[in-house]
């Protein structure tokens, strides 16, 4: 039985080439698997160098590709919209949100106002008539109004 | 993804801004707000765009930041996740109600003639990013202009390392085609 040629690196030159192929010269951003015995073969092999040196000249030219940093202003904007410190929970919820959880309070609070407003006016209706049919229907228009208002701002 | 139980190093950063400290919010968005722009910008082609969604994308984090659990995933991961769907969706959307006008260019810089040789190049390079395959120009954006490990690359992606060696080696054969006039 024939005995298998020893490679003297445990990675191919083919490997080699396929690895700069893919992830350009720099050998920090190959695989990890694969540096170490892709750093011995550069060191042996003007091939493997070569290799590098192509994947090099294409990682320059799409170095070439320049993009503008991020203005001032889109970095203000951003930084105005980052939660502060006490309202961080609240994060996530949008300002629509809390307008309606505003208007939900106002609309009980005037609701509970109207009511009390009609019973004490009713009261003073019945002191001064006499006993008579009590009109709800407005009061249960305000509550429509508060539901709808606070659908409306949901 | 659990398997990356790797060291995050934003993740310190990020429980500061969970707190709401001011100067780990700066920093963070010092950190990031370049990377992502960067990143839209080659997805897009289009500044303003760019623009909007890394607003969106911090909006995402500022949200993100009060419930992330740490060790599930990498921060930096997550965001260019979030980064590239938001890309997805404005192309999706481009696609389907096409403009008569292309994507407004960066301006190029008026005056040195330098500059505006350098500006030409650089559209050269995009405009051959541009006409790779939708998955190899974003294995090489996230591998060779974002700088992610090809792990995290992978992750981002949702393939294996492997593939996304093909699609780095697919996209970088067929640019360096394209861009030979370039390389002399």
């Amino acid at each position: 039985m024939r005995e298998a040629p020893i490679d003297p690196s445990p990675i191919s030159l083919e490997r080699f080439s396929a690895l700069a192929d893919a992830f350009g010269a720099d050998m920090r951003r190959w695989p990890e698997a694969d540096r170490a015995a892709a750093q011995d073969l550069a060191r042996q092999s003007p091939s493997a160098r070569a290799r590098l040196a192509e994947a090099d000249t294409l990682d320059a030219v799409l170095d070439l590709s320049h993009i503008a940093a991020p203005s001032v202003e889109l970095r203000d904007r951003i930084l105005a919209t980052a939660p502060k410190s006490r309202a961080i929970r609240g994060a996530g919820r949008d300002p629509a949100s809390a307008k309606s959880r505003l208007l939900r309070w106002l609309s009980g609070v005037g609701a509970v106002g109207v009511l009390t407003c009609g019973a004490l006016a009713g009261a003073a209706v019945v002191a001064v008539s006499g006993p008579s049919h009590v009109d709800t229907d407005g009061v249960a228009g305000l509550y429509d109004q508060a539901n709808s208002l606070d659908a409306g701002g949901a | 993804m659990r398997s990356q139980a790797l060291a995050d190093p934003d993740e310190a950063l990020l429980r500061r801004v969970a707190a709401g400290d001011p100067a780990a919010i700066q920093a963070l968005v010092a950190r990031k707000l370049p990377r992502i722009c960067a990143l839209a910008t080659r997805m897009l082609g289009d500044a303003t765009e760019a623009e909007d969604v890394a607003q969106e994308a911090f909006l995402r984090v500022w949200r993100q930041a009060p419930k992330w659990r740490a060790g599930e995933a990498k921060f930096d991961t997550w965001l260019h996740r979030v980064a590239l769907n938001l890309c997805y969706d404005r192309l999706r959307r481009r696609r389907e109600q096409p403009t008569a006008e292309p994507p407004d260019q960066t301006d190029p810089a008026v005056g040195a003639d330098v500059e505006v040789e350098m500006m030409q190049t650089s559209n050269q390079v995009q405009a051959a990013l541009d006409e790779l395959p939708d998955r190899q120009r974003d294995a090489i954006l996230l591998h060779h202009y974002q700088e992610l490990s090809n792990i995290d690359a992978a992750a981002v992606l949702g393939v294996s390392v492997d593939a996304l060696e093909s699609l780095l080696a697919r996209g970088r054969r067929a640019l360096r085609a394209r861009l030979q006039g370039l390389q002399s």
